[in-house]
């Protein structure tokens, strides 16, 4: 008796901190009500599929939010990335765990770059990443003159359009960077670190974190997130486009991470949430699709929902 | 009061402490001087009267966006949405003309409501919303574009009276309209942020909202306000952009002038926590951003390296001007 209401309690302090989670439910309800083809074992893989690359950068944007900083440069970094993956595996004939480990290392190397600037140079992270975001886009449009780079391993497009047990092969790597991101905050030092600093950082310094480290690995982690990002995003087309591709990408990962939760100024936020704010995007493009809504007004409604999920979510801010 | 002390004690001598304010307040001046210098050194029809005008219009429309952007970072906020509301206010300006044959002058007024509308929007979500400023303007952001996208199908809207195309492309007294609108609504900024009450409580609003909220300043109207600025900004910047081709391409126009114009503000020395900065800097900030890209021309170098050196001068600007 007294068990179960410590259960019912829990679960429903459970359901409180996961609101956004609820949102969504209440979302898929609705769309499959109103729509005959949305649960439908294709379209909800579609949906998972069309995640999947913002899903990705998102995961690991989610490490500089929490932090209380930002990351402009994921977009950026994807297209780095992209191009050095396929390069590599013309190259060196790499397969999908040779361009994964290309696509994080190249990520990794780019947002510790960031990292470094902000901590040691102490330039903000929003001037830092929006350098960067210049820096690493304009240096891959010069080497490859601003067209496409191409792959020609068939290897890699099994990635972007294979099945494995009736699920996108694409799928996969992100439930496994879900999983990962998720242990990471939870369960690890490094964990418990990112939280404190965001919330607190003098008093995380105080407590013996190394601020400047924990900053580092949060960069590090969402250069290596937006790195295998671009294993899947190259995986599509074999070829990245370094003038188009990845354009906007980090606006709408930061969109998605504080949709789920995540509140800027650090501190806050899970990845559940974060997964739910990437879903949440893509189930109302997937859903507008159905419904034949233009394309275009799209916009209006991604817009709309931000503005209706977290007006006046905040009451306690203080200015 | 303690800060100003400690900075007398450690400075050994009258003339450091002189230079050091100089380097504080102008520091954007001097490397835009020495980038001139070493401009006309490095190619000798730098100084024709013919490319200064030509600097001069090219950065006109992004240094328009970047004085109403200098409003909002003074405040502590930013407009992500700019190069949006550029592109909604060029829709309504076109179709008033071309779908509804407006008179030019209504279109004008038309686009510049529309971009006022937009800025109360973004205001209203940030102070009564709770939303934080990034996320707000990011959200209109793809609202506007996704609005002008709709209206004209991606495509563009073009124009047919040529009186129009005028603003964009003739001059008045030797110097091209674009940029007499661009010096007009820089000494307009001048004056509202330096010399009138207004300016004062938005500096006390991004210095320290609390304080600013006890001594009775309506932290409600002076945000909505700068936001408002910074639509009309964006609005006028259209009138310029779609009469130059008296047209308007809702997929292209204002593609990434939030960033520019964000650039040109951190270059000029403002600071993104807001409460500090200057106009005259953000001025600075636009001119060195057009007189680099321009001498990068004149010297035959790539366009895509201009990108990357324009991503290094926004660190190294931040890099070098800031000392707490």
């Amino acid at each position: 008796m007294q068990l179960s209401n410590i259960r019912t309690e829990r679960f429903q302090r459970w359901i409180a901190g996961n609101k956004i989670f609820m949102t969504l439910i209440v979302l898929v309800f609705l769309a499959s009500v109103t729509s005959e083809y949305f649960w439908t074992w294709n379209n909800i893989m579609n949906v998972f599929r069309q995640a999947s690359v913002i899903g990705m950068i998102a995961l690991g944007v989610h490490f500089v939010v929490l932090i209380g900083m930002l990351d402009l440069s994921v977009g950026s970094i994807l297209v780095f990335s992209g191009a050095v993956i396929l390069w590599g595996q013309n190259l060196f004939d790499l397969d999908i765990p040779g361009s994964f480990f290309l696509g994080a290392a190249s990520g990794v190397v780019l947002g510790s770059l960031n990292g470094l600037i902000v901590t040691y140079g102490r330039v903000p992270s929003f001037i830092t990443t929006l350098g960067t975001m210049f820096i690493y886009r304009y240096f891959m449009m010069w080497v490859a003159d601003a067209g496409a780079v191409s792959g020609n391993r068939i290897s890699h497009t099994f990635l972007g359009h294979g099945y494995w047990l009736g699920i996108p092969v694409v799928v996969f790597p992100l439930i496994l960077a879900a999983v990962a991101a998720h242990v990471v905050l939870s369960r690890t030092l490094l964990g418990r670190y990112l939280y404190a600093v965001g919330q607190n950082s003098r008093a995380a310094f105080s407590s013996g974190a190394n601020v400047r480290a924990v900053t580092i690995a949060a960069f590090a982690i969402s250069g290596m997130a937006a790195g295998l990002g671009a294993v899947l995003e190259t995986s599509r087309l074999n070829s990245i486009s370094t003038a188009n591709s990845g354009v906007y990408y980090e606006l709408d990962a930061i969109a998605a991470v504080v949709l789920g939760g995540a509140s800027l100024r650090g501190g806050k936020g899970t990845i559940l949430g974060t997964v739910s704010g990437v879903l949440m995007f893509s189930i109302l493009n997937n859903y507008m699709n159905l419904q034949n809504v233009s394309t275009y007004l799209q916009g209006v409604l991604k817009g709309l929902l931000i503005f209706l999920v977290l007006y006046r979510q905040n009451r306690l801010r203080e200015d | 009061m303690s800060a100003a002390t400690e900075t007398e004690s450690k400075s050994p001598s009258t003339g450091m402490r002189l230079g050091k304010v100089l380097w504080d307040q102008y520091s954007v001046i001097f490397a835009f001087v020495v980038l001139v210098a070493l401009a006309a050194v490095l190619n000798e029809h730098f100084l024709d009267i013919g490319n200064i005008t030509n600097v001069l219009r090219q950065v006109s429309i992004v240094g328009i966006l970047s004085l109403g952007m200098t409003f909002v970072i003074i405040l502590g906020g930013i407009d992500l949405s700019v190069g949006s509301v550029l592109a909604f206010s060029g829709t309504v300006i076109m179709a008033a003309q071309v779908t509804y044959e407006l008179p030019i002058w209504l279109s004008i007024v038309l686009g510049l409501v529309a971009g006022a509308l937009l800025g109360i929007i973004n205001g209203f979500v940030i102070t009564y919303g709770k939303i934080t400023a990034f996320i707000a303007t990011l959200a209109m952001m793809t609202i506007a574009r996704s609005l002008a996208l709709y209206y004209a199908d991606a495509g563009a809207i073009s124009g047919f009276d040529s009186s129009y195309s005028k603003i964009g492309n003739e001059y008045m007294a030797g110097i091209p309209i674009p940029v007499l609108i661009f010096g007009g609504i820089f000494i307009l900024s001048y004056v509202v942020l330096e010399k009138t009450v207004f300016g004062r409580h938005i500096y006390a609003v991004g210095g320290n909202t609390q304080a600013a909220r006890l001594s009775a300043i309506s932290v409600f109207k002076v945000t909505i306000l700068s936001y408002v600025i910074c639509g009309i900004t964006a609005a006028i910047g259209a009138v310029i952009e779609t009469s130059r081709l008296n047209s308007i391409s809702t997929s292209s126009s204002g593609h990434m002038y939030e960033l520019d114009a964000i650039a040109a503000v951190i270059i000029g020395g403002t600071s993104l926590s807001g409460g500090r900065g200057r106009i005259v800097g953000t001025l600075f900030g636009v001119l060195i951003l057009g007189v680099l890209s321009n001498i990068m021309n004149l010297l035959n170098i790539s366009p895509y390296l201009q990108g990357v050196v324009k991503g290094l001068i926004i660190i190294a600007a931040v890099l070098l001007q800031k000392r707490d």
